[in-house]
């Protein structure tokens, strides 16, 4: 097979890199908006002042959450999910939820991390200017703070966005259904259609690669797009 | 019926760990009266304006508002209340024992400290006191997030909310609890806005904006809840010369209308000018009060004196 060979049978095959390649977008783009919110509540749960026994006890859970997640593989997490923790998946149609939440799980841990620092990092006279006027410590984080520790930290945000992008390449290891047929996302597809015909493993390989790149030059694009526009919103 | 102080301070003290900033402060507040606390850096003027709305808790003392009780009505706030406390007699005794050397007064600090840190007395004062406490607490107590709707506050630094318009920094609070409509929140809005000559300014973001447009934005968005004192942190201190002028000609027209005021100042023109009564703070206690005419000019503490000769 001549490389123009491979090329041409690589494009005959577009539909499914197309539709594996959604599959891993699906994912990742899901597990970002669980990893958010989570991130978010932990973040807000590390800050809370220490007063109230409840706050104690959920700061008590959020930092041994963070600490499981971040000293473990993402991977081992993504297997241990798929075969015990969220195993009640299995048996429906779908298992697409499955990565989504092992991905978006992880995510929060270290989204956590960022948005803390970037409430930290927001001048402690906002949070006095919210409650001298009578607003409540959750109104002031809601309305003043999480906005301006968002803004700040966008850039660290979009990092862990594509890192999460990336490491969603691992999901293959676990057999991802969709309206009860299997599916594939982008590297499945490739070592599948590596193991049919071995010839075109490598071409293949990096034509993964380029449409990883292509993704992850377009969210840094993106990325620059957000940074512009909230500058011109303070001007 | 007018005589009724608006805001009571009562024994109020203040640490910050061993720091002890506040030592004793009480004095009351007057509707419609302007206070000036003028005093050296450090001596603890803004930590005890900012416990007036509890921005910072106090260690031990009260804050009365309105006659309500801001504080908690907690025993461990009170210094007296611990003292009177068959707890304290007998933890006194013990302590003098182990440390006969000790001072008096650092053992009974010590004492206290430890009566707090381990809750020793609703451990050993029993059922009945903890009953008292409570109807006490049912019979007085306001949640501070209420009160503060009536104190407002405006800082040195500004702190106007970076993430939103001029308009909706006016807005935010009357609209979020509810005590306006979006569009009468606005339309009062721009009518304060339009009175300090800013309404051009509504739809721009703070960081546009020049420090004295700030602060003078910033004692608005205070008015914008109606409140019924206004407590002001050195306002003119963050700000270029050129625009202290503007800033205090705002607050003297407060003034005039007829609004409480509690001022902390190293402006003494200003003091001097607008205040009924100047509060002279140093070293955590009011060491000396009085009318401005009077103190200014004939200052009793030997530290008045000297305070007042290096900045006048
Ligand atoms: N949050 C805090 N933690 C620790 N120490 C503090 C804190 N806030 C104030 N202090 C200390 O308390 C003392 C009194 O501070 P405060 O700000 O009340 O003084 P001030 O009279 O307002 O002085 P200035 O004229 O400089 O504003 C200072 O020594 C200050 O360092
Ligand atoms: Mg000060």
């Amino acid at each position: 097979m001549s490389f123009l060979e491979k090329l041409a049978y690589a494009w005959e095959l577009r539909g499914l890199f197309a539709q594996s390649l959604g599959i891993s977008l699906l994912i990742a783009l899901g597990a970002v908006v669980i990893g958010f919110v989570i991130g978010v509540l932990l973040a807000v749960i590390r800050i809370a002042p220490k007063t109230n026994p409840v706050v104690k006890v959920l700061d008590g859970f959020a930092q041994l959450y963070i600490t499981i997640i971040r000293g473990t593989p993402t991977m081992v997490q993504l297997l241990i999910m798929y075969s015990s923790i969220l195993v009640v998946f299995k048996y429906l149609g779908t298992n697409l939820l499955v990565p989504i939440i092992a991905f978006g799980v992880n995510s929060g841990a270290y989204m956590a991390e960022i948005i803390r620092s970037g409430i930290n990092s927001v001048d402690v006279g906002q949070m006095e200017a919210g409650r001298s006027v009578g607003l409540s410590w959750v109104t002031t984080m809601r309305k003043i703070i999480i906005p301006q520790a968002i803004k700040v930290v966008i850039p660290t945000i979009f990092n862990e966005i594509i890192i999460l992008v990336k490491e969603t390449s691992v999901v293959s290891v676990i057999a991802l259904r969709a309206g009860g047929n299997q599916v594939w996302d982008l590297m499945g597809l490739v070592s599948k259609m590596a193991t049919a015909k071995p010839a075109v493993y490598n071409t293949f390989l990096y034509i993964g690669a380029l449409i990883y790149l292509t993704v992850v030059l377009l969210l840094t694009f993106l990325q620059k797009m957000l940074e512009k526009r909230m500058k011109k919103n303070e001007r | 019926m007018n005589d009724k102080p608006l805001i009571s301070i009562k024994g109020l003290y203040k640490y910050f760990d061993k720091l002890q900033v506040l030592k004793g402060v009480s004095t009351e507040i007057k509707k419609g009266e302007k206070v000036a606390i003028i005093g050296p850096s450090g001596s603890g003027k803004s930590t005890m304006l900012r416990c007036i709305n509890l921005l910072e808790n106090p260690t031990y003392g009260e804050i009365w508002f309105e006659g309500k009780l801001l504080t908690p009505i907690d025993p461990y706030l009170h210094f007296d209340v611990i003292k009177l406390s068959n707890t304290y007699q007998k933890q006194l005794e013990q302590y003098l024992v182990e440390h006969p050397d000790a001072d008096p007064e650092a053992a009974s600090e010590a004492v206290i400290a430890d009566i707090k840190k381990n809750d020793l007395l609703k451990k050993n004062e029993g059922g009945a006191y903890r009953k008292a406490i409570k109807a006490l607490f049912q019979e007085n107590f306001q949640n501070v997030d209420i009160s503060r709707r009536d104190i407002g506050m405006v800082f040195q630094h500004f702190n106007l909310f970076n993430n939103l318009t001029v308009m909706q920094n006016l807005t935010l609070a009357p609209v979020e609890l509810k005590l306006k409509t979006k569009e009468e929140a606005e339309a009062r809005a721009l009518e304060l806005l339009t009175r300090i000559g800013l309404a051009d300014k509504a739809n721009v973001y703070p960081s546009t904006l020049s420090g004295g447009q700030k602060q003078r934005i910033a004692i608005v968005r205070a008015l914008a809840m109606n409140p019924k004192v206004m407590l002001f942190d050195e306002p003119t201190s963050a700000l270029d010369p050129e625009m202290v002028g503007e800033v205090l000609d705002l607050i003297k027209q407060l003034a005039d209308t007829g609004m409480t005021m509690v001022i902390v100042t190293h402006e003494m023109g200003f003091a001097r000018e607008v205040a009924d009564r100047v509060l002279f703070m140093d070293g955590g206690i009011i060491a000396e009060e009085g009318k401005p005419k009077e103190l200014f000019a004939n200052p009793q503490n030997p530290r008045t004196k000297e305070f007042l000769s290096k900045v006048l």
